[in-house]
């Protein structure tokens, strides 16, 4: 088997990715084998015992929001009964930040690779601090939710409606340009998107009130374009799942318990380690003892080529996640050294326009010992809570070891 | 093409792939010398190195 000639058809197959945003609708409308009995959640597979704070916290948020729970003490009554299936949203072509919890009534992008037909999934993005995603399950959190699901979502999908397929590469590419990574700093993709769609929400034929209410919302959460990064990038690395004797690592996600990776040739696996702790700054009045293990299906866009492969792009960052520029820099440069090749759209002005590192090999991570690097937000360790910080981090080394042991029984012994 | 005694006879500039303790004596002696990362392969682990080179270089099986 030539696994350099599989991984540069696969590498091909990733470049040649075009997401696109085609609409918006209810979860359980559209996300492949979706129940009503199921919660989705980010990372490997997780009971409902070896779940962290934040993913319980979110996961009792999703039933309040459901109206199936009236408290939070019937809700993790419920949550421990058995009654409900917990199931990872990269099992069903869907990506959640943080805990991802995704329950079958919230509203979700639906974004299609024009190239290839396939389809991926992500929620609205809620903005930052007491949020869902971050295990807060409050009354703002969930009359928050309601509010996007009632007011926001039907607009957004008039307003695409309007604007046609909306096309994310050039958007993210031209907000790497502008000092985004693209994971933990998407101000200039949020400003390009709100710049692309205003127009139609001007259009709406709704109370000027609510295009006033929903432009604020956008415009005041520096994050809304990471639930179209995260399902960009899952719809590009998508493509190469299940090709036989190829190396390349399709997902990294986190429930805040385990990191688990899958591997384009070994088809169906997790191999999973735990979730490391995150080095970064922290919110007042919180501080690394409040902090969870990583956690989150964002780590989709390191596994793309953007997000921390693509810190040196954004020098500003280290003001949210800690450390030098010069440091953002060098991040990008190490990972050049574990990745198949580079990018052909998403280029870093500080490195004279080379393409962000692209496509995690296996092999070479194992052979450098290099690991990825993760670009984070940080969790409060109990649910209900919320983010307390930002940072970096790496996944656990055992699972690039593991996974070259499978391929190597299965592809080389 | 200059002998290698010769070399020796003039000043160095050492680049140090290796641990940090070479060049550091390097410096200490009054010559110049720059590190560069470097670790050994798979972090030294024979077995899996040996399954890296078999997956790089040369294999067999189809389909697995």
């Amino acid at each position: 088997m030539d696994f350099n000639k599989i991984n540069l058809e696969a590498f091909g197959k990733i470049l040649r990715a075009e997401p696109r945003i085609i609409g918006l609708d209810i979860a359980k409308n559209v996300i492949p084998d979706f129940r009503d009995n199921m919660l989705l959640h980010a990372g490997p597979p997780v009971t409902w015992e070896r779940m962290c704070g934040p993913m319980k916290g979110a996961m009792t948020g999703a039933l309040l929001y459901e109206k199936k729970a009236k408290n939070e003490s019937e809700a993790a009554e419920m949550l421990s009964s058995g009654q409900f299936l917990f199931d990872p949203c990269h099992h069903h072509n869907t990506v959640g930040p943080m805990a991802g919890v995704l329950s079958p009534s919230m509203p979700v992008w639906i974004l299609e690779n024009r190239t290839f037909g396939n389809r991926a999934y992500c929620t609205l993005n809620e903005g930052l601090g007491k949020v869902l995603r971050y295990g807060a399950f409050s009354s703002e959190v969930i009359d928050r939710l309601r509010w996007m699901a009632d007011i926001l979502y039907p607009a957004l999908k008039d307003i695409v409606a309007l604007s046609g397929e909306i096309a994310m590469k050039p958007l993210i590419a031209q907000a790497l340009q502008m000092g985004d990574e693209g994971h933990n700093r998407n101000r200039a993709g949020t400003s390009l998107l709100l710049r692309l769609i205003t127009p139609y929400l001007f259009d709406l034929d709704i109370a000027e009130k609510v295009k006033k209410d929903i432009f604020k919302f956008i415009d005041s959460n520096d994050h809304f374009f990471l639930n179209l990064t995260m399902p960009a990038a899952k719809c590009s690395v998508q493509t190469i799942e299940g090709t036989e004797g190829c190396s390349l690592v399709t997902v990294m996600a986190r429930n805040g318990t385990e990191l688990g990776i899958k591997v384009a040739g070994l088809q169906g696996k997790w191999f999973t380690g735990p979730s490391q702790k995150v080095e970064g700054l922290y919110l007042p009045g919180f501080s690394e003892k409040d902090a969870n293990p990583d956690i989150g299906d964002s780590t989709i866009t390191e596994t793309a080529g953007i997000g921390a492969f693509a810190m040196a792009a954004a020098p500003a960052i280290v003001g949210f996640v800690g450390g030098s520029a010069q440091d953002a820099l060098n991040y990008t440069m190490k990972m050049y050294d574990i990745t198949y090749g580079e990018n052909d759209v998403y280029k870093i002005p500080q490195l004279n326009f080379r393409g962000t590192p692209t496509a995690i090999d296996i092999v070479k991570v194992v052979e450098t010992g290099i690991l990825p690097r993760i670009n984070t937000g940080i969790a409060h360790r109990e649910a209900g809570i919320g983010q307390v910080g930002a940072g970096l981090t790496f996944p656990p080394e055992n699972v690039f070891t593991d996974a070259l042991n499978a391929f190597y029984e299965k592809y080389a012994k | 093409m200059k002998k290698l005694s010769e070399l020796f006879g003039e000043k160095l500039f050492v680049v140090n792939a290796g641990i940090a303790m070479f060049a550091e004596n390097i410096r200490k002696a009054g010559g110049e010398a720059a590190d560069i990362e470097w670790r050994p392969p798979a972090k030294g682990n024979a077995e899996i190195l040996k399954k890296i080179k078999k997956i790089k270089f040369g294999t067999k099986k189809a389909g697995g």
